[in-house]
C-alpha cells in the first residue's frame, strides 16, 4: 500500500480529541434527506411538519378559528426577496410561540431562511391557491397548514399537483418494532402508491397502460421518508445514506428502532413490464427476466447496506407496477436465504382494479400482497 | 467535438452550482465566493466518484482562482442564462481587482431544470447542491462570520501546500489531498466506519473552518 502523504498524515496529527468530538457533534446536523429535487421537497415536507407539531404542543392542540398559514418552498430565496415585499422571519423553525396564522411564508428546504410576504393573508385553504397564482408561485411545491383541524395538505407539484392531507400526531415519537414499521410502509403505500387517486402520480399518460414514471422509485423514496419522519422524528431517518457498497434508499436509525434491532436498511425497487419510450406506441415492454435480475439485485444491496449499517433488519421493498399480481418465487427464494424481509406492493390501475382485488382476498380469507393489518 | 462537450461540460457544472445556491439562500455569489465555492466542488468531486470539468487553477494571492471559470461566468451572463450586478473595479494593498456577485437567470433555471432530467446531470446537480448547502450551513454558524467562512477554505489540506501564484491540478483523484483528508476524517469521527460520503463533505467544511479559527487564534496569540 502506498505511503499516505505527509501532509495528510499532518493533517491526521492535528486531529485532537477536542477536535474530533466537536464533529462528532456536527455530524448529528448532517442533513438526512439528500438535494435531489425529491429530497429537497422531502426535506421542505419535514421541516413544516416539525414546525406545525411544535405550534400544536404549544397550544395543547388545533385551535378553533386560527387561519390557515401557507409554507412555500423557495427555488430562489434571496431573488424572491428582491421581487416581493417580505420580511425576514429569523428563528422562524424555533419560535412556534410566534404566530403564523393567515400568513405565507417562504422558505429554503432546511428552513434556515424563511421570510414572510407581507400585506397578504390568506382566510381559508382556497385563498392560499390564489395567494400562490398572485405572486407567480404556482409551480412550486407548498404546504398548507390548517391549525383549526391539526393537518397539513401536501404540494409537490404546485397548484395542478395531487394534494395530501397528513394529520399531525403530537404523541411523542415512537421507537418501531418490525411489525410498526412495516405497517407504516403498507399504510404509506395505500395513501401514496396504491390506487390513481393516492397522493403520488405513478403512471404516465393513462394509469392503464400501466407504464410507471421514470423517477418513480425517487420519488417513492422521497416520499417513504418524510413519511417515516413524521413518525420517527426527523434526525432518524436517512434518505439515500451513502455508504461504500451504494445508496441506500431509506435507513432508519438505530435510536428509532425497538431496542436491540438496530438500524434498518430499506431497499425499494419499481418492478414494471413497460418502460416510457418516445414512439407512438409510447412505451417498450420489459421481460420478466429483466424485472427478475433488478429485484435479486435488489436483495443482494439489502444484505450489503444490512451490513453496513450494522443493523440486523434489511428490507427489499418492490412496488409493483407489471401488468400482473403475482410473486417472483425466486426473489422469494433468495430473500428468505439471504434473510432479507422481501415485502411487495402491487400499484393498481384504477379503483375498481382494488376494489376487486381487495374483494377476492377478502373472500379467499388472504390478505393483499405485503399487508399488514393496521388494526390490533 | 470533444472539446465542446467538455465546455458545455464546465457550463453545465457551473450553472448547477449556482443553482445549488439559489436553493440554499446564499446566491448572489461574489467572485470571491464563486471560485471558492468551485474550489471546494473540484476538490470533494472524488468524494462523490465524480471528474471535475476544470481540474486546473492558480493558487492567486486573493484566493483560488479559475479563469476558465471567471470565462464562462462571464460568457453565461452575456448568454442570459446567469446575471450579474454591482460589477466594479477596485484597488487594494494586493492591487487592482474586480467585483462583481452572480445570480443564476430565469432562463438559467430553466436550463438546467432540462439538464435535470439526464442521469449524468442529476448525479452532478446533487452533489454540487451539497457543496453548496455544506458551505452555507459554515455560513450560518453565529461564531462565523461570512469571512470567516469564505477564509476557512484556505485551511485546505492541498490550497495549504501549494506553492504561492502556482498551479493547483485535481484532475488525479488519488493525489487529491482534500478528498483524501475529507475520507480520513469522515473514518476517524465514524471510528474506523464509513459515515457516508455526504456527510464526509459537510464535515471536512466543519473541520476547515475549525482549523482556520484555531490558525486564527494561534496568529493572534
Amino acid at each position: 500500500m502506498p505511503e499516505a502523504p505527509s501532509e495528510l498524515n499532518a493533517l491526521v496529527t492535528s486531529l485532537d480529541a477536542a477536535l474530533i468530538d466537536a464533529l462528532r457533534a456536527d455530524l448529528a446536523e448532517v442533513p438526512g434527506m439528500p438535494t435531489s429535487n425529491e429530497g429537497l421537497e422531502a426535506e421542505f415536507f419535514a421541516h413544516v411538519y416539525q414546525y406545525a407539531r411544535s405550534w400544536l404542543k404549544e397550544r395543547d392542540g388545533p385551535v378553533e378559528g386560527e387561519k390557515p398559514a401557507l409554507f412555500v418552498l423557495s427555488r430562489a430565496i434571496q431573488q424572491d426577496v428582491e421581487r416581493l415585499t417580505t420580511k425576514p422571519r429569523p428563528y422562524f423553525a424555533v419560535l412556534p410561540d410566534a404566530g403564523c396564522g393567515g400568513q405565507v411564508l417562504i422558505a429554503t428546504p432546511d428552513f434556515s431562511q424563511v421570510v414572510q410576504l407581507e400585506d397578504t393573508t390568506i382566510e381559508s385553504v382556497e385563498a392560499a391557491a390564489v395567494a400562490l397564482e398572485d405572486v407567480g408561485f404556482q409551480g412550486c411545491a407548498h404546504v398548507v397548514f390548517r391549525p383549526d383541524r391539526g393537518e397539513l395538505i401536501l404540494v409537490a407539484g404546485g397548484i395542478s399537483g395531487a394534494p395530501r392531507r397528513v394529520p399531525i400526531t403530537l404523541a411523542p415519537p415512537i421507537r418501531l418494532t418490525q411489525l410498526e414499521l412495516e405497517k407504516q410502509i403498507w399504510e404509506f403505500h395505500t395513501d401514496f402508491t396504491q390506487t390513481p387517486s393516492s397522493y403520488l402520480h405513478c403512471w404516465r399518460g393513462k394509469a392503464s397502460d400501466r407504464v410507471p414514471i421514470e423517477e418513480l422509485e425517487r420519488q417513492i423514496s422521497g416520499m417513504l421518508a418524510f413519511w417515516l419522519v413524521t413518525i420517527v422524528g426527523r434526525e432518524h431517518v436517512s434518505m439515500e445514506h451513502y455508504t461504500t457498497h451504494g445508496r441506500v434508499d431509506v435507513a432508519v436509525f438505530s435510536a428509532a428502532m425497538a431496542p436491540g434491532l438496530g438500524p434498518s436498511a430499506i431497499e425499494l425497487k419499481v418492478l414494471r413490464s413497460r418502460q416510457w419510450r418516445s414512439t407512438a406506441k409510447g412505451w417498450d415492454a420489459v421481460t420478466d427476466d429483466k424485472m427478475l435480475e433488478h429485484a435479486k439485485d435488489g436483495v443482494q444491496q439489502a444484505v450489503d447496506y444490512r451490513a453496513k449499517l450494522k443493523g440486523n433488519i434489511a428490507y427489499l421493498c418492490c412496488f409493483d407496477a407489471r401488468l400482473i399480481d403475482e410473486d417472483q418465487i425466486e426473489v422469494v427464494q433468495l430473500a428468505a436465504n439471504k434473510k432479507v424481509e422481501l415485502r411487495r406492493y402491487y400499484m393498481y390501475d384504477s379503483q375498481p382494479a382494488y376494489r376487486a382485488a381487495r374483494a377476492k382476498a377478502d373472500e379467499a380469507g388472504e390478505l393483499l400482497s405485503g399487508e399488514v393489518l393496521l388494526t390490533g | 467535438m470533444t472539446e465542446r462537450r467538455t465546455l458545455l461540460s464546465a457550463r453545465m457544472w457551473l450553472l448547477t452550482l449556482l443553482d445549488g445556491a439559489e436553493r440554499t439562500g446564499i446566491a448572489p455569489l461574489s467572485v470571491r465566493r464563486l471560485h471558492r465555492l468551485v474550489y471546494l466542488a473540484n476538490a470533494m468531486a472524488p468524494v462523490y466518484d465524480l471528474l471535475t470539468p476544470d481540474g486546473y487553477l492558480l493558487k492567486f494571492k486573493r484566493g483560488p482562482f479559475f479563469p476558465a471559470v471567471q470565462w464562462d461566468i462571464d460568457r453565461l451572463s452575456v448568454q442570459g442564462l446567469a446575471t450579474v450586478s454591482g460589477a466594479s473595479r477596485k484597488k487594494d494593498d494586493l492591487g487592482w481587482w474586480f467585483e462583481a456577485d452572480y445570480s443564476l437567470s430565469a432562463m438559467g433555471m430553466k436550463a438546467v431544470d432540462h439538464a435535470m432530467q439526464l442521469e449524468a446531470i442529476g448525479e452532478k446537480a446533487a452533489f454540487l447542491r451539497e457543496v453548496a448547502r455544506a458551505f452555507s450551513a459554515i455560513l450560518r454558524q453565529e461564531a462565523s462570520s461570512e469571512a470567516t467562512a469564505d477564509d476557512a477554505l484556505l485551511a485546505d489540506v492541498t490550497f495549504k501546500h501549494a506553492d504561492a501564484g502556482g498551479p493547483i491540478d485535481f484532475k488525479v483523484a488519488s493525489e487529491n489531498l482534500s478528498a483524501l483528508a475529507a475520507t480520513t476524517i469522515g473514518n476517524t469521527v465514524g471510528e474506523g466506519s464509513s459515515v457516508g460520503r455526504r456527510a464526509e463533505v459537510h464535515l471536512y467544511f466543519r473541520y476547515l473552518e475549525q482549523a482556520w479559527d484555531r490558525q486564527q487564534g494561534a496568529a493572534v496569540a
